[in-house]
């Protein structure tokens, strides 16, 4: 009897009941956070400690407290800025080009054609390749003396560029190569996004006579926005952390002109040796990204109070 | 778009004379095998690919097996703290991976998984967990209540309504999942040119990056070594492109 009663209960309440007498999303999610919390909370923690260290690659727990120096060290130096500025164009020029390019490809693909589906397979494969067998394809492409970009432009008759070890042409080139990695993602989803807007709605107004432009803007991009607004937030984030390109194709260099904050921490730890000094690094680039992510989701919040209202 | 693509193939058919004293054909060539499996001789391509399978198929079953249960537990209960553990894995979705390479690295020289592949299994399935949970989360949360009350009515426990009923249907979802977490071991290279020095264990990412830095590198070989390392990853994705696409936006994409 009593079985049969509490099955007419609903569910999300015996849920919530189970919950509170019981164990059992405790013991969901013991696993995956015992997990997390050894491998990101520690580590998050120790990395506050490293950084108030002198701590070397030599003898990583060894280092002696020196507390804020690193910090001071380095705030006052001319290196840290140029690392953000860098992230910042990294991270702006990457999400700007994938999401153009992208949304335009998934347009594009979107339209009915023949080899319609063997355009979509070419555009998408970058997404696929691994980002050191991609980043190699291109430090080819951009030998200066032998890469077939130079050698168009020669035939254009313009003078070949030394683009990997020169400014701002190496900035210019990871970013073409993260964006060429990137479009693929953006187009499908963007593609799944534009399957989505209702025909009818594009066809009325097509049939109303709204030119083709028009149709665009006023009916299927703010259908498609809020995914477009989602792909940004992936992008920078994707940005943020790329590490594998850049690293293959320029070191961060040349003179730092490619050196973002990811590339800056592993070179002051491995290279250099600092640990402490990369954890310092570090910690200020969790301080922004916080800060962005709180931000965000201020604004976030903010939207959806006016749409709601 | 498919340009870098063909270049990869092109260059990794031309010999070596070819690259660096005539301009490179725009057409494939067929007739330089000799030189190209003579420059791979040495290069442990098998054991590199085999690495990276290895890391690969890790991070994926591991974090599957993880985020399917976080997944299930952050859709369907209500609990104390479950805003805040839904937004300390948004936090670790927010910041960069890099960030924690030194610390991680010396938590894993106390444990001895410096120069592991197990590690790099570790390392990659903790980044890969917060996206694949709420991947798997948006997919159970369009799933209706009523489907596990059916089957709850024998007082079935949680675990069994979760893959009798729940896993059939999220199926997509996990595919999504899972080719992300695939790709993300895969390819990764920053912690394991770091934390791989031994030659036997590099995965193929390494190996590519170190075979590039060495003084008269035969580019061929460079270029064969991408394709096969890129081959496996294209074909699976092409593969199963459809479901990546539908499983992605399961519960992202509604417009």
């Amino acid at each position: 009897m009593t079985a049969r009663a509490d099955a007419k209960e609903p569910l999300r309440l015996r849920l919530v009941r189970s919950a509170r007498n019981g164990m059992t999303p405790v013991m969901l999610l013991a696993g995956p956070f015992i997990f997390l919390g050894v491998m990101i909370i520690w580590p998050l923690i120790e990395q506050v400690w490293i950084s108030l260290t002198d701590a070397r690659l030599t003898n990583p727990s060894a280092g002696e407290f020196v507390g804020l120096q690193n910090y001071a060290t380095a705030l006052s130096g001319s290196a840290l800025p140029r690392v953000l500025l860098n992230t910042m164009v990294y991270t702006v020029g990457t999400t700007v080009i994938a999401l153009v390019i992208g949304v335009l490809a998934a347009v594009v693909v979107n339209m009915k054609f023949a080899g319609n589906s063997v355009v979509k397979a070419i555009l998408a494969t970058p997404w696929a390749i691994p980002s050191v067998a991609a980043a190699l394809i291109w430090l080819w492409m951009f030998s200066q003396s032998r890469g077939v970009i130079n050698r168009g432009l020669e035939a254009l008759g313009q003078d070949g560029i030394a683009w990997l070890t020169s400014e701002p042409w190496a900035m210019v080139a990871v970013i073409a190569v993260t964006a060429w990695q990137a479009v693929p993602f953006v187009m499908l989803v963007t593609l799944a996004a534009l399957k989505s807007v209702p025909q009818e709605t594009a066809e009325a107004s097509r049939i109303d006579g709204a030119p083709r432009l028009g149709t665009f803007q006023w009916v299927i991009w703010p259908h498609i926005l809020p995914t477009v607004r989602l792909l940004a937030i992936l992008q920078v984030i994707e940005a943020l952390r790329k590490w594998d390109i850049i690293a293959v194709l320029t070191q961060g260099g040349p003179v730092n002109s490619t050196n973002t904050l990811v590339i800056a921490i592993q070179r002051q730890a491995f290279e250099y040796q600092q640990l402490g000094m990369g954890a310092t690094y570090a910690i200020i680039g969790i301080t922004i990204a916080i800060v962005f992510t709180l931000a965000y989701l201020l604004l976030e919040r903010r939207e959806e109070k006016k749409n709601t209202r | 778009m498919g340009f870098p693509t063909y270049w990869m193939i092109n260059t990794a058919l031309s010999s070596r004379q070819q690259l660096f004293t005539e301009p490179q054909s725009l057409w494939l060539q067929f007739t330089n095998w000799s030189e190209l499996s003579r420059d791979l001789d040495g290069v442990p391509v098998v054991s590199m690919l085999t690495n990276s399978a290895f890391i690969a198929i890790g991070t994926t079953v591991l974090t599957i097996l993880l985020s399917v249960l976080c997944a299930y537990a952050l859709s369907r209960y209500k609990f104390h703290g479950r805003g805040a553990a839904a937004f300390l894995l948004f936090s670790t979705q927010m910041v960069p991976q890099g960030v924690f390479l030194i610390p991680i690295y010396t938590l894993f020289l106390g444990l001895g998984l410096v120069n592991n592949l197990w590690g790099l299994v570790l390392v990659n399935a903790a980044f890969s967990l917060p996206i694949s949970t709420f991947i798997i989360k948006a997919a159970i949360d369009g799933i209706p209540y009523e489907l596990e009350e059916a089957a709850r009515v024998d007082n079935s426990p949680p675990l069994s309504t979760l893959t009798v009923v729940i896993l059939p249907l999220i199926l997509p979802s996990i595919a999504a999942a899972a080719v992300l977490a695939f790709f993300a071991g895969w390819g990764e290279l920053m912690y394991a040119t770091t934390f791989i020095t031994d030659r036997a264990e590099w995965p193929a990412s390494v190996g590519l990056s170190v075979l590039v830095s060495q003084p008269g590198v035969s580019m061929p070989a460079v270029m064969a070594v991408s394709v096969m390392f890129a081959a496996p990853a294209v074909a699976f994705f092409l593969f199963v492109q459809r479901h990546i696409v539908s499983g992605l936006t399961a519960g992202a994409v509604k417009g």
